[in-house]
């Protein structure tokens, strides 16, 4: 019956759990639905591991205009990125970021903060830690596709640097994203109540 | 100490049983045969499943509770930041995520479809918040997709004693283990061979009963005695593995021929649907011992069994079961349009092939409840053979059966179109989810066009969203909404996909007055 039969050794389960924050229910039903997608599995230590194939599996992120973002956020990591495997850790990690916040008991994961960053990093592809109007552009031709003319996608992303960019050098830095995104409810947009 | 009751529970068990045993399994036989060949029913089948479930429950209140001392005392309880409505008394258990509530992708989905209200804002704000939004919709596929989810199979909210249904993490008291083991001796030491036998028996009668009534020369009385070798052979089939149907809207059942179409879950689906009424089989000619009992059916009555070779040709495919459907002397074909198996929560696109035969469909919907058995079968993961022993060793097959009002294809409408009506009324009838994947997505990668879809929707809606596109098409849109739907698709039928925008603007002002108005005003005031 392949994948269902193995569980998450009770040691991993506390430490995933107390370090993400998530309950041990929440953990476990990720983990099914890592054993899921996972088709891979590490030879010497028997873990299992996703690849970029596995997630593009997934129907309906393959439909969704920013699809290919997404996964790469899973391999932003720098080790993960290197050895091009993720692990149920590296899984839970991102995950973990759409975490109701939880004002009793503050996580440093799933904080307005890290929920903004990982935003960030979707828009900055090249992780320079800053947006510039060319990445801008990508994420817009990623949502239109081709229904929009190219003078149309650049008068938007000139539009939208003179009201991010405070010191218009250009760039957009974290900060100056984090003050264009104060009136967005990050933490209603970015979180899912199941996760608990 | 509980081990050694058991023991000498067991030893008691064993010792009466040796007695009675053969005795016993022999009248049960005897009585099933019985009450297949005349079609009644004494109702214990019903009666046991009602205490099993009644058993099942207790026992997971019993755990539940004992979960519940366990966990208070190891850690604190967290308290989410937003207040959840209380739910219904179920187990936390990690296993109920069957069908999350997809937020973030239905606010996506309805954003696309223009059925949220909202107020005209920058561009900017509105591309920034919904790239959130995608991310979000994204991430929740991740979690969980409509196309993975529908194969694997359906959870369950309490265990029902069978250990392939256990949970990775669940809370097993001293209490649920005996009861299990009980469950575990009946199921394999008194169901298993009652049902043993009872298949063997059902499939002699099913093979030597029709081959005999091959001979008989009547054609009327052949098919009465088709008809009831059948449905006998049939109902102990089903006996065999303890199902416990219910049909619906039995008047509507098809009699004189013609297609029956329903949704697929289990190889066990033909064997159901044939207790209540008799079908035609079509399928492929098989060799060893299915093809020697394709031969016996075939000499009582005409089923379409095809060469291999003659499946792949579509046309000679579908000739042969028009010939079948349009003869009233045959019997009704069962066809399942999904092609594959399907876990029961939801009903996939019908391939369009079996609606051009004829132009009336009787539908069927098939709804299994899975507590006391889970039918479906995983073909990637269980072969056929493992697969019926689950079935035989599991507790008992429960399905109600809808028989659908006929369905006749409408003025105009495409074998698409009716095959799709025709499975939202099967879904809504079995209380399935109305999906439109295809079956054999779950082998094959989804087509750019529908990528390009996506995309174009999501243009169509920020230029009526947002300040993006200039006033003329704005207000041109809101005249188009109003308009007739007529008027507006003969409209459609004059624009071409080449053309660009002043030609667009040009041939829709052509149209209607008023937009050539707008374009008159909007050339005023540039220049």
């Amino acid at each position: 019956m392949g994948a269902s039969t193995s569980s998450l050794p009770a040691g991993e389960l506390d430490r995933i759990s107390i370090e993400s924050g998530l309950s041990k229910q929440s953990v476990l039903t990720l983990y099914k639905r890592f054993l899921q997608l996972s088709t891979h599995r590490e030879r010497d230590s028997g873990q299992y591991f996703l690849t970029k194939e596995d997630f593009l599996n997934i129907e309906e992120l393959r439909l969704n205009p920013l699809g290919v973002r997404i996964i790469d956020a899973f391999f932003a990591d720098a080790e993960v990125g290197e050895r091009e495997k993720v692990y149920f850790y590296d899984f839970v990690k991102v995950l973990s970021h759409f975490r109701p916040i939880n004002k009793n008991k503050p996580h440093l994961w799933n904080t307005r903060e890290a929920k903004l960053r990982f935003a960030f990093t979707m828009y900055d592809l090249n992780k320079s830690e800053t947006i510039t109007k060319d990445e801008f552009k990508n994420i817009l031709q990623m949502m239109i596709g081709a229904n929009v003319s190219d003078e149309q996608v650049n008068s938007i992303a000139d539009r939208t640097m003179r009201e991010a960019d405070k010191d218009n050098d250009g760039y957009i830095t974290f900060q100056e994203f984090c003050h264009a995104m104060e009136k967005t409810d990050i933490e209603q947009k970015m979180s899912f109540h199941f996760l608990a | 100490s509980t081990i050694a009751a058991s023991a000498m529970l067991l030893q008691f068990v064993v010792g009466l049983a040796s007695l009675f045993y053969l005795p016993f399994i022999f009248s049960i036989v005897l009585l099933v045969i019985f009450l297949s060949a005349t079609g009644l029913t004494l109702g214990i089948r019903k009666r046991i499943a009602h205490l099993l479930i009644a058993i099942f429950e207790w026992g997971s209140d019993v755990s539940e509770s004992e979960e519940q001392v366990s966990e208070s005392v190891g850690e604190t309880r967290e308290e989410t930041a937003e207040e959840q409505p209380a739910p219904i008394r179920k187990r936390h258990s990690s296993s109920d995520l069957r069908i999350i509530k997809r937020e973030h992708s239905e606010l996506i989905d309805s954003k696309l479809l223009g059925q949220d209200v909202l107020k005209k804002k920058s561009t900017v704000s509105v591309l920034v918040d919904d790239s959130l939004d995608f991310i979000s919709a994204g991430i929740e596929s991740i979690i969980e997709d409509n196309v993975t989810s529908r194969f694997s199979a359906e959870q369950l909210p309490s265990w029902n004693l069978l250990s392939r249904t256990k949970y990775t993490f669940m809370h097993i008291s001293p209490k649920l283990t005996i009861l299990w083991i009980l469950g575990f001796y009946f199921r394999y030491l008194i169901l298993v061979p009652i049902r043993v036998c009872l298949f063997c028996v059902g499939m002699a009668s099913m093979v030597f009963i029709t081959s005999a009534v091959g001979y008989v020369p009547n054609k009327a009385v052949k098919k009465w005695l088709n008809r009831r070798a059948m449905l006998t052979s049939m109902r102990i089939f089903s006996r065999s593995f303890s199902s416990i149907v219910n049909f619906h809207d039995r008047h509507n059942r098809a009699t004189q021929g013609g297609i029956c179409v329903a949704n697929h879950t289990s190889p066990m689906d033909v064997m159901i649907l044939s207790c209540d009424n008799c079908y035609a089989m079509v399928g492929q000619k098989q060799g060893g011992i299915l093809g020697f009992i394709q031969k016996s059916l075939s000499k009582a009555e005409h089923h379409i069994w095809f060469e291999r070779s003659e499946a792949k040709d579509r046309m000679a495919v579908s000739n042969r079961m028009r010939e079948h459907v349009e003869d009233p002397t045959k019997l009704p074909i069962i066809i399942f349009p999904e092609g594959t198996c399907i876990n029961n929560t939801s009903v996939m696109m019908f391939k369009k092939g079996s609606f051009e035969i004829s132009e009336t469909i009787y539908p069927v919907a098939m709804k299994y409840d899975s507590r006391l058995g889970d039918a479906f079968w995983n073909s990637s993961k269980q072969s056929y053979g493992e697969y019926m022993w689950m079935m035989m060793t599991s507790w008992a097959i429960t399905a109600d059966v809808w028989y659908l009002p006929p369905m006749t294809r409408m003025e105009g409408e495409d074998s698409i179109a009716f095959a799709r009506r025709v499975k939202k009324a099967i879904a809504k009838a079995g209380g399935l989810v109305d999906l439109e994947w295809d079956g054999a997505l779950k082998r094959e990668k989804v087509s750019n066009k529908l990528i390009a879809l996506q995309q174009k929707l999501y243009f169509e809606r920020l230029s009526t969203r947002t300040s993006m596109c200039s006033e003329i098409t704005d207000d041109s849109i809101d005249i188009l909404k109003n308009m007739s739907e007529d008027d507006r698709n003969q409209l459609f039928k004059c624009l071409d996909e080449a053309d660009d925008d002043n030609a667009v603007i040009r041939k829709v002002s052509e149209f209607i007055p008023e937009v050539a108005a707008l374009v008159t005003e909007a050339v005023k005031a540039e220049e």
